[in-house]
């Protein structure tokens, strides 16, 4: 007689679920804090190009890039 | 007797840490898109800042050109060597080294908006049919591939920023076009603040104003040769 092995698969989801939302989650941190990087440069560089077509261009824009932080300040 | 053989073979199987193993193997699918992802993320990014770099590098350059006399221009590619992600490094530490290049090019020429015959500028809009002459301040004009702004408006910032004789503004909209609202004063040294015109590409230029059209008509006002008008004739509503 063949033994069932009910909710074997819902048993071993559970196990994973965790460190594949982790890997999705971290994965979607990491995306938008490429963007904010983007959009925090370009500003920097928009408020600095009138400078920068000049004799004195000065040094590279002020902008550093922002710490990420994939858990959370 | 076959059937009963695979039969009996059927039932000894163990399908235990079936899901499992397959998430190993589909894991491994899993994991190259999204390294995939990470490293498109990346290289925007980075292609980005040297598309950027290349830009204010040429700016300057065809500054330089330019203040030796007449116009200026310049062409200027940046090329960085960096780690980018991948999956399939040579060393397997997760990173490939690849170049990342960016390039500009920037013609600096104070007449090239007043290039035609007479006082009016040979830069044209065609909305809907209809032909329009775009004018634009006399001034120092910087045009490049990426950017259309006004020189003069650097006195402006300097002699007065954004303070109650001059009100610049401009925004840009979420699908990278840009929107340009201005409003230019006399400032205290007699002078006409310049409005500040700002596109993402030459062709831009053209379809910043058409998004003008189509939306509400803005309050537009075109400075030239010191004086200020009220122009919104020119901006045809979209249909």
């Amino acid at each position: 007689m063949i033994k069932k092995k009910t909710g074997q698969a819902t048993l071993e989801l559970t196990l994973v679920i965790g460190a594949l939302f982790l890997l999705i989650a971290g994965t979607v941190r990491i995306m938008g804090w490429f963007n904010e990087d983007m959009v925090g440069r370009q500003g920097a560089f928009i408020t600095s190009r009138v400078q920068a077509g000049s004799s004195s261009p000065g040094a590279e824009i002020s902008y550093s890039t922002p710490k990420l932080s994939v858990l959370g300040e | 007797m076959g059937m009963r053989i695979s039969r009996l073979h059927s039932s000894k199987l163990n399908t235990s840490g079936q899901a499992t193993t397959e998430l190993a193997i589909f894991g491994f699918v899993m994991l190259i898109a999204l390294a995939s992802l990470l490293r498109y993320g990346q290289m925007m990014n980075q292609q980005q800042e040297m598309r950027m770099h290349a830009f204010r590098r040429a700016l300057n350059k065809a500054y330089g050109d330019y203040s030796a006399g007449g116009f200026g221009g310049a062409s200027y590619t940046s090329l960085k060597h960096m780690h980018t992600v991948s999956l399939f490094s040579d060393h397997y530490d997760g990173s490939q080294r690849s170049g990342i290049s960016g390039g500009a090019t920037v013609l600096w020429d104070p007449d090239l908006m007043y290039a035609g015959s007479g006082d009016r500028p040979n830069s044209y809009v065609e909305v809907d049919g209809i032909e329009r002459n775009l004018r634009s301040a006399r001034r120092e004009e910087i045009v490049s591939d990426s950017t259309i702004y006004v020189r003069g408006v650097e006195r402006s910032y300097q002699a007065d920023g954004f303070g109650s004789t001059n009100n610049i503004r401009a925004y840009t909209e979420e699908h990278l076009v840009t929107r340009i609202k201005m409003k230019a004063a006399e400032n205290e040294h007699g002078e006409s603040a310049i409005a500040a015109a700002t596109t993402k590409h030459g062709e831009s230029a053209i379809a910043a104003a058409t998004a003008l059209s189509s939306e509400e008509l803005p309050d537009v006002l075109i400075v030239q040769d010191n004086t200020f008008v009220k122009d919104e004739s020119w901006i045809t509503p979209w249909k």
